[in-house]
């Protein structure tokens, strides 16, 4: 008997690829909003890094989302148009896609508590990079109060992030459930 | 595991392995300062900003309002602030046309270069330094406006920066506050010559004065248009903190609400802005000058 099954399958609807697109797509806009965040007096010079939450929630909860080259992206963004070193951003984006696909089932078991931490020692982890390069390809150690402003802000911002992104997410498979 | 799946990750660690690989070779290809990549850089900006600035478009329209709601709440407080502040200026006018009048006369005797005419091109600032690694700001001005390598960018305070990069439509100005920012400069009261150094922070440090130098808190801290890339006399701060060696200075500018800067295009003629090197920039001050006004200095500290 022929197998008819593939014919009936959404193939097409079900790619991927267009979900990977647009991943991609908002991170780079995040980016350009973390650029636009520093008009305001209070976050000159140290932005929270929305992009990286952003990323940090994708490679956390849909891993298939994440393309290879995601956090490459959103880091080289980041990196031309608003940063002294090109690549470093990207660099350390491309690790935190390499870290959430090892540690992605441990955390998925764990509570929002283990997430956060995880995502302190990431953060902590990206800035740290960045600073350390930069220390060394500069020769100079630049002003810690708004890299630890930076960071501070970021990790206080992650929960609000957090729950907005899983709510729209929950909007979004609602929609999808409801067509 | 399947033998497919093994083949899969190996493929994906390769691939990560090679993407890292990539990127981090970027940084120091980065820092090599490549005419192709700054230009490749630029372009990318001048694709990108009009979107930047859209972007950012929320975030202008909150601040707008805050800052309406602000002035509101202090008109009256203002209001007083601002008399008082003119009549303190009135008398500083009547002050400046005394010390003007003098100036001209004290020029005439010493012979002092007249300073280049350098043509003011207003441009809106898109950006603000977002990350603690970077002092730079977009504006949104480029080679099409005139604007060129190494013109400086002030505004009615002081010196905000100096070009670094030239798109078509927009320029990046490296701020005095970026760590990679050294600006020769002069005490304004005892004329002593130094070098102010960014930390990308509020900041910047006075470094290379004479020993004898004695900085005092307030005192304000001059461009002294050494090298001929800035223009002599352009207010870069005031010495915040003398402790030891070590001298703090803070902006004459309010960086933090940078809306639209002042281009000072020309003035560089003969200056090849594109490989200034460290020695011809900074050159050592002509022992035999007896003053210390060094606009038209150039590299081999003769008068031009």
């Amino acid at each position: 008997m022929t197998p008819r099954g593939r014919f009936f399958q959404k193939a097409e609807l079900d790619s991927n690829w267009p979900f990977q697109f647009l991943i991609i797509v908002f991170g780079v806009v995040l980016a350009m909003f973390e650029g636009g965040l520093a008009l305001w007096p209070v976050f000159y010079g140290a932005t929270p890094i929305l992009s990286l939450i952003f990323l940090f929630w994708v490679a956390l909860h849909h891993e298939k989302l994440v393309f290879l080259v995601t956090g490459f992206l959103i880091g080289i963004a980041s990196d031309l148009l608003f940063s002294d070193l090109i690549g470093a951003r990207a660099t350390a984006y491309i690790a935190v896609v390499f870290l959430m696909d090892i540690r992605r089932a441990k955390l998925q078991q764990g509570d929002f508590r283990d997430v956060w931490v995880e995502f302190v020692a990431v953060t902590t982890g990206v800035v740290l990079f960045q600073f350390l390069v930069f220390s060394a390809l500069n020769l100079a150690i630049p002003a810690i109060t708004p890299v630890l402003f930076q960071v501070g802000v970021t990790l206080i911002l992650f929960p609000i992030g957090y729950v907005i992104l899983t709510t729209v997410n929950m909007a979004f498979n609602r929609i999808r459930v409801s067509s | 595991m399947r033998a497919s799946d093994k083949a899969k990750i190996r493929q994906r660690r390769i691939a990560h392995t090679l993407l890292v690989v990539f990127s981090f070779s970027l940084m120091f290809l980065g820092k090599l300062d490549l005419n192709a990549l700054r230009s490749a850089r630029m372009s990318m900006n001048d694709f990108t900003a009009p979107f930047v600035d859209l972007v950012s478009a929320p975030v202008r329209g909150v601040e707008t309002m805050v800052q309406g709601i602000r002035t509101v709440a202090s008109l009256r407080a203002e209001n007083v602030r601002l008399q008082a502040e003119n009549a303190l200026l009135k008398r500083w006018r009547r002050r400046a046309e005394i010390l003007e009048s003098e100036n001209r006369q004290l020029r005439s005797v010493a012979g002092a270069v007249t300073p280049d005419r350098r043509q003011p091109v207003t441009a809106r600032a898109v950006t603000a330094p977002g990350g603690a690694f970077a002092h730079t700001v977009l504006v949104a001005n480029g080679r099409e406006q005139g604007i060129e390598r190494g013109n400086p960018v002030v505004t009615a305070d002081g010196l905000v920066g100096l070009v670094v990069d030239v798109g078509a439509t927009y320029a990046r100005v490296l701020m005095i506050s970026d760590i990679n920012a050294q600006i020769p400069v002069i005490l304004s009261s005892s004329s002593w010559p130094g070098v102010t150094v960014g930390n990308n922070g509020t900041f910047l440090s006075l470094r290379f004065l004479p020993e004898e130098a004695a900085p005092k808190v307030g005192e304000l801290v001059l461009t002294s248009g050494h090298g001929g890339v800035l223009p002599a006399g352009v207010p870069v701060g005031r010495v915040d903190l003398v402790r030891d060696d070590f001298v703090r200075v803070r902006p004459a500018v309010d960086l933090r609400h940078l809306s639209y800067v002042s281009i000072l295009v020309g003035g560089t003629e003969g200056i090849d802005l594109d490989n200034l090197a460290l020695e011809d920039y900074y050159t050592p001050l002509p022992e035999t000058e007896g003053t210390r006004l060094f606009e038209g200095v150039n590299a081999a500290g003769e008068r031009q």
